[in-house]
């Protein structure tokens, strides 16, 4: 705009900032009443409000006029989700999709140095790092590969001395061992943070489309994956069925009506009356939210949260879903006793591994945390790794006791390097925060037999003992690797069709087919 | 590099969902993740100190998150919002030891996000067994039932169950109509629950405490 003076030009200067400091100031207030209405106000000379219209005004209950924003809603209408309400899974054993298990080692632990990679291609004979490489990822020239020879029997190399594998060795019986297979696709991922999109468990949840009869997710904490980092951004659908399944009560208290039962003489159908008032009031509810444009979306998901937990309260009952009362699960595991085994992170992995090779459930998620282990010696790290190994070799073990198979993925974010400090018998210790060396590791275990495989790792690293990051599009973004993850899975359980029409019907295609020599470590389940 | 044009459709795609994240990233084949200090791809093992640089904090809101992205100004009451609203609905306080324990019982499963598209059916279940503690403390606590609900009697089942059930939703909804269902409604849809409840030889008391715990587990208090 040309002005006519200085004057006039200074004016409008003038009246555009006063106009942003009016702005910024509504602004402000808008967010401070925002604020002031997640708190409760009950002041000590006030009479507890007892009406609604005392709840509203006390922050207890809040009213809707004030705080109606068009724009939001304007936005969620764009977003065609289709959500459904989840329908209970066939529960039984026919054509049951396997499980998947999520495991997160929240910190950024060494996968390298429990499966020391090569720098072959993908289909090609193993080819060991430059030993340099090596030292960064944990050892020193006499215990390197290539001078120490690797195991072989998940197919992706392991080193001798893996706690990671001793944990798995410490509780897998040796018929579960041989049904077992690894995989691992190298990928940096950013340390130290929840940022990393490393967690696909709504997309592998669809993808597997039977849900569990009782939960489509079992969780370790509230949130869309029920993990600490990140969800994968495709085909996020917060209308899968999800519960916090942190231990055995948790569980039971999922199911139990409590109450609502016990008052009527044990009888559920009482319980199944109390779920179907609460849910008639809601919908009555919800068609006054309806006239007022509340998303129709948002008004779905919360008609099947009430739907739902009908079938929570009244179709299952805690003895069918614990491990303690499994018989087949309630012995020893190699040297440790039930109750050595079923403690903290060990009982939950078999809690949720339980779920899903039951059918319970259809996929899971645990975060372990404690694995920003650096500085902290050998020792402790070496313990660490060992604990880890005891979570997954637990989950496999308790599939293989089903006959079921199952997927496992473990994630971290980020990684570590290795210093000579501290060193033991040429075994070194993390010293500092590394995510160019990371990796996620995927294990399988058949129903009768080792699944089949293609090939076992997914990129390569450099003889720096990094990532190669020039060779796929898996190894510089965590987002695409944990697509990779998802994919294998898929073919694992034989819903690779499924896993293209995902994508498909999220507008994305699938970057790995025609790509199946350098992606596909898992061999398509027929 | 391995990869197609197909690859790179996809890549655009999944690369959204980083970006958030903050490292600036113009070529396509870069990462988006935060990697600027851990020296991947260069094998020279230089890395950030110990215990630099370090968040063990919850996500940050991921602003293409699709909860997030359905959220508005509706929202769930959150553990702590619940348990203040039955309280203040039924009199009962968490110093009532057997409420107390309900209410540790179910914490882990009640909500902790107000958004709407967090709701769940177990976290709709967990609601629905603490509001059925607060609601059978309330039937067997005569000064509470008196106090709000003054003349209710609960020594037998309710012989007219339509007038039962409309002094439930008078007192707990309250004189306000415009933000409710319609009362009318509602009222005949606690009163065949009654009729149900009765059919199944509930007691007056138990019969207060499924309907009770119904209504306050219901959208109309749960939802705000």
């Amino acid at each position: 705009m040309k002005f006519k003076n200085r004057k006039e030009e200074i004016l409008a200067q003038y009246v555009a900032k006063e106009q942003a400091r009016i702005a910024e100031s509504v602004d402000r207030q808008q967010a401070d009443i925002r604020k002031a209405f997640e708190k409760p106000v009950l002041h000590a000379d006030h009479p507890v409000p007892t009406t609604r219209r005392e709840l509203v005004g006390a922050g207890l209950l809040s009213g809707l006029a004030y705080a109606v924003v068009p724009s939001i809603f304007t936005l969620a209408a764009q977003n065609a989700y289709g959500v459904e309400c989840p329908k209970g899974g066939s529960g039984g054993t026919a054509a049951r999709v396997p499980g998947y298990l999520h495991i997160e080692l929240s910190g950024g632990y060494s996968p390298a140095k429990q499966f020391p990679p090569g720098k072959q291609e993908a289909g090609t004979a193993f080819v060991p790092l430059a030993t340099a490489g090596y030292a960064t990822i944990g050892y020193g020239p006499t215990q390197a590969p290539g001078t120490v020879a690797l195991s072989m029997d998940f197919g992706l190399p392991y080193h001798p001395t893996s706690p990671l594998v001793l944990g798995m060795r410490d509780v897998m019986s040796t018929a579960a061992l041989a049904k077992t297979v690894a995989s691992a696709i190298c990928s940096v991922s950013g340390d130290d943070t929840a940022n990393n999109p490393l967690n696909p468990v709504q997309l592998v949840t669809k993808i597997a489309g039977n849900g569990g009869s009782l939960l489509q997710i079992a969780k370790d904490r509230d949130g869309a994956t029920g993990g600490r980092t990140a969800p994968l951004n495709i085909a996020q659908d917060p209308g899968l069925a999800g519960a916090v399944v942190a231990n055995e009560a948790a569980l039971a208290n999922l199911v139990n009506p409590g109450l609502l039962a016990s008052r009527f003489a044990n009888n559920p159908q009482a319980a199944v009356r109390v779920a179907e008032l609460a849910h008639k009031l809601s919908a009555s509810k919800l068609a006054q939210f309806q006239a007022k444009d509340l998303n129709q979306q948002v008004k779905d998901l919360i008609e099947c949260g009430y739907i739902g937990a009908k079938d929570l309260l009244t179709e299952f009952t805690p003895d069918k879903l614990q491990v303690s009362t499994d018989t087949q699960l309630n012995t020893a595991y190699n040297a440790m006793t039930f109750a050595q085994a079923f403690t903290g992170d060990n009982a939950q992995a078999m809690i949720m591994s339980k779920l899903l090779v039951d059918g319970l459930s259809t996929a899971g998620t645990i975060e372990i945390a404690g694995y920003d282990y650096h500085g902290q010696g050998l020792t402790v790290q070496d313990q660490k790794d060992r604990a880890a190994g005891q979570v997954i070799g637990l989950a496999l073990e308790v599939a293989h006791r089903k006959g079921q198979p199952l997927f496992v993925c473990v994630t971290t974010d980020g990684s570590v390097a290795f210093g000579a400090g501290g060193a033991v018998n040429d075994r070194l210790a993390a010293a500092s925060d590394n995510g160019g060396r990371s990796m996620i590791l995927m294990f399988g275990i058949g129903t009768t037999a080792k699944p089949q495989m293609n090939f076992h790792q997914i990129g390569k690293f450099n003889d720096g003992g990094a990532v190669d990051t020039s060779y796929l599009v898996t190894s510089n973004t965590a987002a695409i690797a944990t697509l990779c993850a998802a994919y294998n899975y898929a073919s694992f359980a034989g819903r690779l069709a499924q896993f293209e029409s995902l994508l498909a019907a999220n507008g994305a295609t699938n970057p790995f087919k025609g790509n199946e020599k350098q992606y596909q470590a898992f061999a398509p389940k027929v | 590099m391995l990869t197609s044009s197909k690859s790179l459709a996809i890549f655009g795609l999944v690369l959204t969902s980083t970006l958030y994240v903050g490292c600036s990233s113009k070529k396509v084949s870069k990462p988006s993740i935060n990697t600027a200090t851990t020296g991947q791809g260069t094998g020279d093992g230089t890395s950030t100190p110990v215990g630099a640089g370090e968040d063990e904090s919850d996500p940050v809101v991921n602003p293409l998150d699709k909860v997030e992205a359905l959220s508005s100004s509706f929202g769930l009451l959150n553990f702590r919002r619940l348990t203040g609203t039955f309280q203040a609905l039924t009199g009962v306080t968490l110093a009532n030891q057997t409420v107390m324990t309900a209410y540790n019982a179910q914490l882990s499963s009640l909500p902790r996000d107000p958004a709407p598209a967090q709701i769940s059916a177990a976290k709709v279940s967990a609601a629905t067994k603490l509001a059925a503690q607060y609601c059978d403390v309330m039937a067997t606590t005569p000064t509470l039932l008196s106090a709000k609900f003054p003349g209710l009697s609960l020594t037998a089942a309710p012989a007219d169950s339509m007038a039962f059930a409309k002094t439930l939703i008078d007192g707990f909804y309250g004189p306000e109509h415009a933000l409710q269902g319609v009362r009318a409604t509602d009222i005949a849809s606690v009163a065949a629950t009654v009729d149900a409840l009765k059919a199944l030889n509930g007691t007056g008391p138990a019969i207060f405490m499924a309907s009770c715990a119904a209504t306050l587990a219901s959208a109309e208090f749960f939802l705000y």
